[in-house]
């Protein structure tokens, strides 16, 4: 075990994403292909986008105001309070997360959609790795159970209904019954910015320590 | 991960990872604690220290095709790289990080378990380096801690190879002399 395997983990992903096919590709094929996708998600992100205004934005829970979702430029966030940090964050994460992410899609991104925006973006690399036991490249995790698809699609509608606050770590409490857990993410300098807060950990015994009588 | 990459010099781990991204972490594990070790006797916090020892790897994986073997020894590479990270982080007043971007790697989220471990790193032979004389320092730094030659050194000097030996030899005695005091 090293001192700091999520590092270790992050090094391993960034060489295999350095000899991703992708990148063998010649650059003028690259380029056309770039622009048919660009062209298809710019079509296809309007329809999503009038969908999401609709039907999927996630309402902000009465304890819990969240402002409106309009984008997710991090810059937004320092004039946020820490909960409503919290509450944006774990709002967006669920109905990526209930969409059963492709292990893939702990590497950061989905190889299959590069531009499309995943749960692992909102998480911490180990609990990612832990939900689906896969481990980045392409390492199954043993002793590992991967949580159940019924338990990841609750989240498809679920939205945070309470945070709770504790030093650098926070918890949010959805309206489908389940906790997870954010750390607060230390900001260095990195561009472009990580959100302000990672989930490290879903279900278990968050919501005992966080919200519990003995809390 | 395979262990059969813990067996394969530091060359082979570099030359390797282009097509095998494994092996690179075999290379990450043999060196972390001796890259966290020199970040953490430099500033002294185990996050910055981690944040550094992030960087210089991301910027070792990055460069890793153009390590050529003959110039200088896989360690003394990564110091190098591990120096220059340190330097112009600096100079900026923050950790740099650019290698990470452009690797998009995720943002480092320290465990309580983590910052222990870095922080069990015992980094006072490095500090007590810092109190030798100017000339023994740079030639222990180089030597002990860069594992360059003594050829390497002398003409980084500018003296003799037998000088070179003579301040390692000094600052060595110096530096046992002072860990048996403490």
């Amino acid at each position: 075990v090293t001192r700091i395997p999520q590092l270790e983990q992050e090094l391993v992903a960034a060489a295999a994403r350095r000899r991703s096919p992708r990148r063998l590709v010649r650059p003028a094929v690259r380029a056309v292909l770039a622009a048919g996708a660009a062209a298809v998600a710019v079509a296809l992100g309007v329809v999503v986008a009038a969908d999401d205004d609709a039907e999927r934005r996630p309402q902000p829970a009465p304890g819990v105001q969240s402002p409106p979702a309009t984008n997710d430029d991090s810059s937004l966030y320092p004039s946020l309070s820490s909960r409503q940090q919290v509450a944006r964050i774990a709002n967006r994460w669920a109905p990526l997360f209930a969409a059963a992410p492709n292990p893939d899609a702990c590497a950061g991104y989905d190889p299959l959609h590069p531009s499309r925006e995943v749960a692992a973006k909102y998480m911490a690399q180990p609990p990612c790795e832990q939900a689906v036991c896969k481990r980045v490249p392409d390492e199954t995790i043993e002793n590992c159970t991967p949580l159940s698809p019924e338990f990841q699609r609750s989240f498809e509608n679920a939205t945070v209904e309470d945070v709770a606050e504790r030093g650098n770590r926070a918890a949010a409490r959805f309206s489908n019954g389940a906790t997870v857990v954010l750390q607060k993410v230390k900001q260095s300098g990195l561009e472009p910015r990580p959100p302000p807060w990672l989930i490290t950990k879903i279900g278990g015994d968050a919501y005992r320590r966080f919200f519990g009588p003995d809390s | 991960m395979s262990p059969v990459w813990d067996e394969t010099p530091d060359e082979g781990l570099l030359a390797a990872t282009r097509s095998e991204p494994a092996a690179f972490g075999a290379f990450y594990r043999r060196h972390e604690d001796r890259i966290l070790g020199y970040f953490l006797s430099r500033v002294g916090d185990p996050e910055v220290a981690a944040d550094l020892t992030a960087e210089t790897f991301a910027a070792a994986l990055s460069s890793a095709p153009r390590f050529r073997p003959r110039k200088a020894p896989a360690a003394a590479w990564l110091f190098g790289i591990a120096r220059n990270t340190l330097a112009m982080s600096r100079r900026q007043g923050r950790v740099e990080a650019r290698a990470r971007r452009r690797l998009r790697m995720a943002p480092l989220v320290l465990t309580d378990e983590a910052i222990e471990r870095i922080t069990a790193l015992d980094p006072t032979a490095l500090a007590l380096v810092d109190e030798l004389p100017g000339d023994q320092q740079d030639a222990m730094r180089a030597r002990v801690i860069d594992e360059q030659d003594y050829a390497d050194i002398a003409m980084d000097l500018r003296c003799s190879e037998a000088v070179v030996r003579k301040r390692v030899s000094r600052g060595l005695g110096t530096l046992r002399a002072r860990m048996e005091g403490k």
